[in-house]
């Protein structure tokens, strides 16, 4: 995986809930590269994946998502992305 | 139809993570189709996804007398040198002798094959030559820094002997393909043809096998490298790990692959174990 695909994720994760379709919507990547990418990350323990209730997806009628979220290595990690590649905050 | 996508990919993925993959992707289906997004398209990535996972997900293994957890130890090596099938030389060359036993089987039982033109036979020898040239734009053809390059006899008659048995293989398996399209001149062109692709991608593939396995031996055994540990800290060399270390599982070493392959360190590097570490195996 390319570095700045995973400095991309990370920004777009740090942005707020995210879940795997809006990374794709937020970065403009297909699926074959958020999907795979968004595994890494996480076994890396740069993000944390969690599912929402059921009970909020039933309210709003819709399956439940899929959220992640960064860790303390994930910001660091992206502190230190933005310092090496200043765009990345315009890029998402 | 889209639903069908997802599931044949699924079951790329190890059967411990299927269900939550397979939740996952659904769900996210649901809002593709919402958004009036290419729903077939987004599907299709999934196969990718499913490969990674395939390759990537973290399974407890124990080999000899070390028992190491790989889930809990390290979260996602690669699968490097994990083919038991393969894993002794014995073994890999039985298997290679096999299937150079059935193509030559097939070629002298089909009496289409055995009296195959001898154009074809030369296109075919033809293009697996030339596939020996493809194979350094896919690989490279360096099988890694051996310090005083001690064993360097045994590990070449092993990887001579791999493509000696590769060979017949793929000179041999296209022709009864070949054959079978008919002795009439107006399809010998089409035979050849046919023969050459079998012959120029089958060599592609089986030599850059060949190239790989040969870089996942212990040069003292020749038995595939298990435990693959990724090592330094992720993530610091352009969100990558620093390399992965393998281990030979009868305590002769170490071999070390850089993950970014840099100019300090390109290529491959083995650590012969003292004997300070037989306690260990």
């Amino acid at each position: 995986m390319a570095s700045h695909t995973a400095a991309m994720i990370l920004q777009t994760i740090d942005a707020g809930q995210i879940y795997g379709f809006s990374v794709m919507e937020a970065t403009g990547l297909p699926s074959g590269t958020v999907y795979p990418a968004l595994r890494r990350l996480e076994r890396d323990g740069l993000i944390q994946s969690h599912w929402e209730k059921q009970s909020i997806a039933d309210a709003e009628q819709r399956p439940p998502r899929k959220y992640y979220k960064l860790t303390r290595s994930g910001r660091e990690t992206l502190e230190s992305s933005r310092k090496r590649y200043p765009l990345l905050a315009r890029l998402v | 139809m889209n639903d069908v996508i997802i599931r044949v990919a699924g079951s790329l993925v190890p059967a411990a993570h299927r269900a939550e993959w397979l939740a996952e992707w659904r769900s996210e289906l649901w809002y593709v189709a919402r958004g009036g997004h290419r729903a077939t398209v987004f599907c299709l990535g999934a196969f990718r996804d499913a490969l990674w996972l395939r390759r990537n997900a973290p399974l407890p293994r124990v080999y000899g007398s070390l028992l190491i957890d790989v889930q809990q130890s390290f979260p996602g090596p690669p699968p490097a040198g994990d083919s038991r099938l393969l894993e002794s030389p014995v073994r890999c060359l039985a298997f290679l002798g096999l299937l150079a036993a059935l193509s030559l089987a097939v070629f002298f039982l089909l009496p289409g094959a055995r009296h195959s033109d001898r154009r074809v036979f030369l296109s075919l020898l033809t293009m697996f030559a030339v596939a020996w040239l493809i194979v350094p734009a896919t690989t490279t053809l360096s099988l890694g820094d051996y310090p005083a390059n001690r064993h360097w006899l045994r590990r070449r008659v092993f990887f001579a002997a791999k493509i000696a048995l590769i060979f017949p293989t793929m000179i041999f398996s296209p022709l009864p393909v070949a054959a079978s399209m008919g002795p009439a001149a107006a399809t010998l062109g089409a035979a050849a043809a046919l023969g050459s692709q079998l012959a120029f991608w089958g060599g592609v593939m089986a030599i850059r096998w060949a190239l790989l396995d040969q870089r996942r031996r212990c040069p003292v055994c020749l038995r595939l490298l298990a435990n693959p540990v990724r090592i330094g800290q992720s993530s610091r060399i352009f969100l990558d790990w620093n390399g992965t270390e393998l281990v030979c599982l009868r305590g002769h070493g170490l071999l070390h692959v850089p993950e970014s392959p840099a100019i300090w360190f390109s290529k491959q590097r083995w650590l012969y174990f003292d004997p300070s570490w037989t306690g260990l195996f």
